[in-house]
């Protein structure tokens, strides 16, 4: 990626008769991008949660910022975003080519096994919004190595991106104790624990 | 074709041939168009080809036939040949990624092909092989239009020459591409292209390519060329002799040379071994008869050329070839995807989020005529919106209405500035405000007027697909100049003073001893907002090192010298100004915004700049006038003018087009008096990135314009956020030329009121829109 930007800046500084160095802009980019506004900071009580980002082998923690309509936001010490429904993924923000929004099953729905649909709606590299429609179908299957009673959970999905898959591991009171969720064509697939 | 009906058809051209031949008349087009037919056939006749269906038979026996007869354009066959029987045991469609050849073109080693880049695509070559040495910058400008732009340099050009003009010959060209045919299940993809339309026409070319790929990693290329890739093999004449070519002036189409003189076919192929590995051999119909004819500059001891490329990452190529069986070449390829952010998209904190209105600021009762706690309201909007870069210059707020009058100075995006300050209004308003008026400012002045409900905010935040609902319940109202009497204003927002302390390039291109000059300079700006609307501003800056001034040009120029003497400006600054103004920018009615600029304008003149653009934030078009009145600064830059002035001034229409293009044409008197009009088109990324070309004709003859014949060039601009992946809102701008002469010259002051005023309006704004809940 270094070597990608050190290119494009390479190509600017060589045909333009730039009006200012971009390696000092980039200096100047950096510092101004590194803090995040106290507002955007979740409480220090605030219930927390590990989030593994796996395409890009990334883990960190996230705590709970909001709650409205159904919908959490939770927050990284950077101040990037994941925002659940329930336990589904519906938006991203500040990973770069986030998930902006998406239409998603509920948990009964998966635990009814019915096919369904999902819609992701994310953003191409010139920031226009493009959409992503996905059939599914859900398959459950008792998981014994883990909790008694909870459902294991493979939701496989066929959309113009291709296949994707995830997987819930289901107590059985409802509530998600485990997931591994497709995100965006970006970011891939995150691991919530 | 069957067979059948091919040899009927090749007999008839034949016996019509034989009829002609007979009649002993000149040849007419006509007839020369009979005979290359006949070439063609012969040709194909040659390697052993007949048609069955949608491909082509190999067929030894007819190779063997005639391999004792000589043909130019039978090593080319050879390798399309094989490339045919390979392709028969994998036969299909695929995707290769299509490269660019040794003149940046999308192609195979020095031929081009007829694939195209991905839409817009930009692109950079270099490639070099013995004395030839090529830098190209492409545009992808439409999903089959392209565009390059090509320096060449030959090297030992005047090694046998007794007049040593050139120890180097330097030459630009300017090409244009349009593929005719989408490769698809059984048709190749077909291109037209023209290459050094308006340059000198040293390069002049005509092709028509074909490619198609075979299996899931070879791709076949034929093509027939003219001009310079007509001058080896050639077929014949078919549509007439070419006419010379006056290289001298340059600077305008020659219609008259297209596809006219020799015609000879290329051919080549490309093998794909792995993403990253590619192997290419072709047949080159390009005869360097001057280079190695003329000049004696190199041996082209072969038209066979063979290569290997390596792309690294897919952006990223570089190769190695065996050039005209007597030179080894290199080449170098970077190509951007407008629609690929280098980085992966925007990064950065999220938003706050929306608020609900039970958890919004209690402020109790009376605050609707409270300045006090409006005031206050205020302040918590800027302590959120600081972190952006969002300075809030005035709010209004009654019992169901915000107003609030923001300027965004970091975000690279409009509609997320916008986005941002929303979510902030839904933290601090009290609970009854329903109705949010946005206000976006720039240099003191209202650009226009965004009504969104804060119901609509509250439902649509996490709402699928909620961008798209938003805008269309979104309303773009107009805007009168002044806030409203109730409004509150933050404490210290004006007078206001800035400064910045930066190293600048500045560049001097295409000098036939040096291609490349640049100067390295220290530059301090300052710019006071001394009341709303009213910005004082300058600029000092110094050279610390360069060569721009070792330039031993001068100008020849027919008319006032007025940008010519770029080079004396260069040599005689050290210590200089500018600009240095007084601006005054304002909006006399809801749809009219006005500037008045007063100082040393730009480095070569100063004076007085007056502009009107008259734009409604719901539609996609304005209108513009500007008139200045300028005089000539003398060379050093500092404080003195020379004898010259002039009246310029230009009527300017804007239009965006929905598909991301944008016309604009500018019509009036230029800096040297000359009357005319220049158009320019670009195309436009929501990102940010804009490409386009521009062009000025004026009453100026070409002969007097001198060397280009009109003004004309292309520009880029990347923003720097696109680079890194982190909000700013520098823009990294590029325009070259040909050539800069005085002919079509205007003037360049800043803060040109479209570029500022259109990035609020619906149809920018929708296109960007994507990012509002970012």
């Amino acid at each position: 990626m270094t070597l990608r930007i050190m290119s494009v800046i390479a190509l600017m500084t060589s045909l333009s008769g730039c009006a200012a160095s971009p390696l000092s802009q980039i200096a100047l980019s950096k510092m101004a991008g590194s803090a995040t506004s106290a507002a955007t900071q979740p409480d220090q009580t605030a219930d927390q949660k590990w989030i593994t980002l796996v395409n890009r082998g990334v883990k960190f923690q996230v705590a709970q910022l909001s709650e409205r309509d159904g919908v959490t936001v939770w927050a990284a010490r950077d101040g990037t975003q994941v925002f659940l429904r329930g336990s589904m993924v519906v938006g991203t923000r500040g990973f770069g080519r986030d998930l902006m929004s998406a239409d998603v099953p509920t948990t009964p729905t998966l635990l009814e096994g019915r096919a369904h649909q999902r819609t992701y709606f994310d953003m191409d590299g010139t920031d226009t919004m493009i959409s992503h429609v996905f059939t599914c179908t859900a398959t459950l299957k008792e998981a014994k190595d883990f909790v008694f009673g909870s459902t294991h959970v493979v939701e496989k999905c066929l959309g113009d991106l291709g296949t994707i898959e995830n997987t819930f591991l289901i107590l059985a009171d409802g509530s998600v104790l485990k997931s591994r969720q497709w995100i965006s064509q970006g970011i891939g697939y995150a691991a919530f624990d | 074709m069957n067979n059948k009906t091919a040899a009927k058809v090749y007999r008839m051209t034949k016996v019509a041939l034989i009829q002609l031949k007979a009649s002993g008349k000149p040849k007419s087009n006509l007839r020369k168009s009979v005979e290359f037919i006949g070439r063609i056939w012969n040709w194909r006749r040659v390697v052993g080809l007949s048609c069955s269906t949608a491909f082509c038979r190999f067929s030894p026996i007819t190779l063997y036939r005639q391999r004792s007869r000589k043909r130019t354009v039978r090593p080319g066959a050879m390798i399309l040949c094989s490339a045919m029987m390979y392709s028969l045991a994998a036969e299909g469609f695929a995707d290769i990624q299509p490269s660019l050849n040794f003149s940046g073109l999308t192609g195979l080693i020095d031929m081009p092909s007829g694939d195209v880049q991905t839409d817009g695509a930009i692109s950079v070559s270099k490639s070099m092989f013995g004395p030839v040495g090529r830098t190209t910058l492409s545009f992808q400008m439409a999903p089959r239009l392209s565009g390059n732009f090509r320096y060449t340099g030959i090297a030992d050009w005047d090694r046998y020459d007794t007049k040593k003009s050139f120890q180097t010959y330097y030459d630009r060209s300017f090409d244009i591409g349009y593929q005719l045919v989408k490769e698809g299940k059984f048709l190749p993809s077909v291109k037209v292209g023209f290459q050094d339309v308006i340059g000198t026409g040293m390069f002049s070319a005509e092709y028509l390519t074909a490619s198609k790929t075979f299996g899931s990693s070879i791709k076949v290329t034929t093509g027939l060329g003219w001009g310079r890739l007509g001058n080896f093999g050639s077929m014949g004449t078919p549509f007439g002799e070419r006419p010379a070519v006056d290289v001298g002036r340059g600077g305008t189409p020659r219609f008259g040379q297209w596809f006219r003189g020799d015609v000879a076919p290329f051919a080549g192929i490309e093998w794909q071994y792995s993403p990253k590995l590619t192997f290419k051999a072709e047949y080159s119909s390009d005869a360097y008869s001057v280079e190695s004819e003329e000049r004696l500059t190199f041996d082209r001891a072969s038209p066979l050329n063979f290569g290997v490329e390596y792309a690294p990452k897919t952006w990223a190529r570089i190769g190695i070839y065996s050039l005209y069986g007597s030179e080894l070449g290199l080449s170098a390829h970077i190509v951007l995807d407008p629609k690929k952010s280098v980085t992966g998209g925007s990064q950065g904190p999220g938003p706050l989020p929306v608020r609900a209105r039970t958890a919004a600021t209690v402020w109790g009762s009376g605050w609707v005529t409270d300045t006090g706690a409006k005031s206050e309201m205020l302040d918590d909007l800027q302590r959120i919106l600081t972190h952006d870069g969002i300075i809030v210059e005035s709010l209004d707020v009654d019992q169901g209405t915000a107003q609030i009058r923001i300027q965004s100075t970091k975000l690279d995006n409009n509609a997320q500035a916008l986005g941002r300050t929303v979510r902030a209004m839904t933290a601090v308003l009290p609970a009854s405000i329903e109705r949010f008026e946005l206000v976006p400012m720039s240099q003191g002045v209202p650009q226009a007027k965004i009504m969104v409900l804060r119901s609509d905010i509250e439902q649509l935040e996490f709402a699928p697909g909620g961008e798209d609902q938003l805008i269309n319940r979104s309303e773009f109202l107009d805007i009168s100049g002044q806030a409203p009497d109730s409004a509150v204003y933050p404490d210290g927002l004006y007078p206001r003073f800035s400064w910045n302390v930066s190293p600048s390039v500045a560049t001097s291109l295409f000098d036939p001893e040096n291609p490349l000059r640049a100067d390295l300079r220290l530059r301090a700006r300052a710019s006071y907002d001394i009341a709303p609307g009213l910005v004082l501003s300058g600029a000092i800056w110094k050279k610390l090192i360069g060569n721009i001034a070792d330039s031993k040009r001068s100008s020849n120029s027919l008319l006032p010298h007025v940008r010519s003497d770029a080079i004396e400006y260069a040599r005689q600054a050290d210590l200089a100004v500018g600009p240095l103004t007084l601006a005054w920018y304002a909006k006399p009615a809801p749809n009219l915004f006005s500037r008045v600029t007063v100082g040393y304008l730009e480095t070569m003149y100063g004076g007085v700049s007056n502009e009107l653009l008259w734009q409604r934030a719901d539609k996609p078009y304005a209108l513009g006038i500007e008139v200045n009145y300028v005089r000539q600064r003398d060379f050093d830059q500092v404080f003195d003018f020379r004898d010259y002035s002039a009246v310029t001034g230009h009527i300017s229409g804007y239009y965006r087009f929905d598909n991301g293009v944008h016309a604009e044409l500018d019509i009036g008197r230029y800096l040297a008096g000359d009357f005319g009009a220049t158009a320019t088109l670009q195309r436009e990324f929501s990102n940010g990135i804009k490409m386009g070309a521009f062009a000025t004709l004026t009453d100026v003859p070409f002969a007097d314009f001198g060397e280009g014949s009109f003004d004309k060039g292309v520009f880029l601009e990347l923003p720097l956020a696109w680079i890194v992946g982190r909000p700013t809102q520098k823009v990294n701008k590029m325009t070259l030329r040909p050539i800069l002469r005085d002919g079509g010259a205007r003037l360049n002051v800043e803060g040109r009121l479209y570029q500022t005023v259109r990035k609020y309006r619906q149809s920018d704004l929708d296109a960007a829109w994507g990012r509002f809940w970012r």
